[in-house]
């Protein structure tokens, strides 16, 4: 019985996965994002030319910097429209009025955003890594490490997107404040510095505060990885801290899911 | 009926408070445990009107992409002669004599807001304080340079030999210099101006065997096109001169 209806459970998953990657790669934007970003990843030879016996490295960290930047702009307003998109339309209730139980259709959508950023730094890596292939330049160190860890900043931010656009009152406010977020969680280094510099209650204020910003720099190895400072990167600190904070906005999402009318 | 809704309730709040519970305690020891390894920001000086893009490379996690273009920027403005001489027109004799030289202000403060933005881009260290050192005669600043990158990475051995390489030329010994240089040349990553220099000074200091090598290894491996030609016809001449002997 437990069997089948866990069976049951996983196949509404897969199938609103399934439904939701197709809408995701079908939509004009994503095209236009991908031959933009393929653009610019094969504009920054000029840069790499310029740099001459540093081309190698400019190359890679161009490429590796604007994947992540267009990656992050199409997962963020994807997520961002995932679900209040669906209301807005009023598609979701098409769906809802079958025997679907909610947190499953959220875990569709939110595997398929994830799958979606796997695929989009797949595509434009696997571009990336011809272009320095066709230079005549190597496999770069630990390539396949930044693009995993890249791809795990995109799968917290998708999920705190998510989560973000329950509570906000429009698509623009969700990709602001996970614009923001982004942001700051790229500025952990110095958000401990000014927390340290602080004293008192504001410290104590602050200290809790920074709990609720995902630190990113965790995962930014893409700005050290030919330092020998790769000891930072704990793959262990890695996956958990992912897991907590997809685990804990999903939890909050399906809360709000749940009680919200459908 | 009523007694599954209560049930639910419950399971939703319970899940909830649980996913609470453990991303607290996640964020909580990942942050507890986080160690930054790049300067603070109160160590990043803005050069001219850098501030802007040095929070955007703050902000997107994206300094070292930010410490690239810098080193690219450097290069330009080394590349470009101070006397107003365009670089398209052929150098007179005199003008090839004194390439390399100048006074060039701002290169020791873009040398600096490089390595304030990524202290481990080894190669633009090196190529910083060889120019500054050993170009445009400004061995304190070289110093200053190796000393500051050496924060962080102080066992790097590459740093330390360019440090004793300039005690050397401060002490007036060429041939010190000159065989100070030989390890790191080895390096497949070392710039092409301290091989070049390396070179420069071995046929200084007579070592003729080291300069040929090294020569041969610019015109061999190096992209920039003035480094080829210049140890193309440097070797060719070494050349001659030894057939002449």
């Amino acid at each position: 019985m437990v069997y089948q209806q866990t069976l049951k459970y996983i196949k509404i998953i897969l199938s609103v996965f399934q439904h939701s990657l197709k809408e995701y790669c079908k939509n004009k934007l994503f095209a236009i994002l991908i031959v933009f970003s393929l653009f610019s990843i094969y504009a920054s030879l000029l840069v790499g030319i310029m740099a001459v016996d540093q081309e190698f490295r400019v190359l890679t960290d161009f490429g590796l910097g604007l994947m992540e930047l267009m990656a992050f702009i199409y997962i963020v307003y994807m997520s961002a429209i995932a679900i209040t998109e669906e209301f807005k339309l009023k598609t979701i209730y098409l769906v809802l009025s079958r025997p679907v139980p909610k947190n499953a259709y959220l875990l569709g959508r939110i595997i398929s955003l994830f799958v979606l950023a796997a695929v989009i730094l797949l595509f434009a890596g696997s571009f990336q890594l011809i272009l320095l292939k066709f230079r005549g330049f190597a496999y770069p160190p630990l390539y396949h490490k930044i693009l995993l860890l890249i791809w795990m900043k995109l799968a917290i931010i998708s999920s705190i997107t998510i989560f973000l656009s329950f509570i906000s009152t429009s698509v623009i406010t969700t990709v602001i404040i996970s614009t923001m977020l982004w942001t700051l969680g790229h500025f952990a280094p110095e958000t401990k510095f000014l927390i340290e510099k602080t004293q008192g209650i504001s410290q104590i204020f602050l200290k809790f505060s920074y709990l609720l910003i995902p630190n990113f720099q965790l995962y930014n190895l893409k700005d050290y990885y030919d330092t020998g400072l790769n000891a930072y990167t704990d793959n262990f600190k890695a996956v958990t801290y992912l897991f907590a904070w997809v685990f804990a906005t999903f939890g909050f999402s399906a809360f709000i899911f749940e009680k919200k009318e459908s | 009926m009523r007694l599954n809704a209560i049930v639910m309730i419950k399971r939703i709040y319970g899940l909830t408070a649980l996913s609470c519970i453990i991303f607290l305690t996640v964020s909580f020891y990942i942050w507890q445990n986080y160690k930054p390894f790049f300067p603070p920001p109160n160590q990043i000086k803005a050069f001219k009107t850098s501030a802007a893009q040095d929070i955007l490379a703050l902000n997107l996690g994206m300094r070292r992409l930010f410490a690239d273009l810098w080193f690219v920027r450097l290069m330009q403005y080394y590349g470009t002669p101070e006397d107003g001489v365009s670089i398209y027109k052929p150098m007179t004799s005199e003008q090839a004599k004194a390439y390399g030289g100048g006074k060039y202000p701002d290169f020791f403060l873009i040398s600096q807001h490089i390595i304030q933005l990524d202290p481990y881009f080894k190669n633009a260290v090196l190529y910083s304080a060889a120019c500054l050192a050993f170009n445009l005669r400004q061995p304190e600043y070289a110093i200053r340079l190796l000393n500051s990158a050496l924060e962080y990475l102080p066992k790097e051995w590459k740093y330390l030999t360019m440090l004793a390489a300039i005690g050397y030329s401060k002490a007036e010994n060429p041939e010190k210099v000159a065989s100070s240089f030989m390890p790191l040349i080895k390096e497949a990553d070392c710039p092409v101006l301290v091989k070049q220099l390396a070179a420069f000074l071995n046929k200084k200091a007579g070592n003729y065997a080291n300069a040929y090598k090294i020569y041969l290894d610019i015109a061999e491996t190096s992209k920039d096109e003035y480094y080829v030609k210049n140890a193309i016809k440097e070797l060719h001449k070494m050349e001659l001169k030894n057939k002449s002997r």
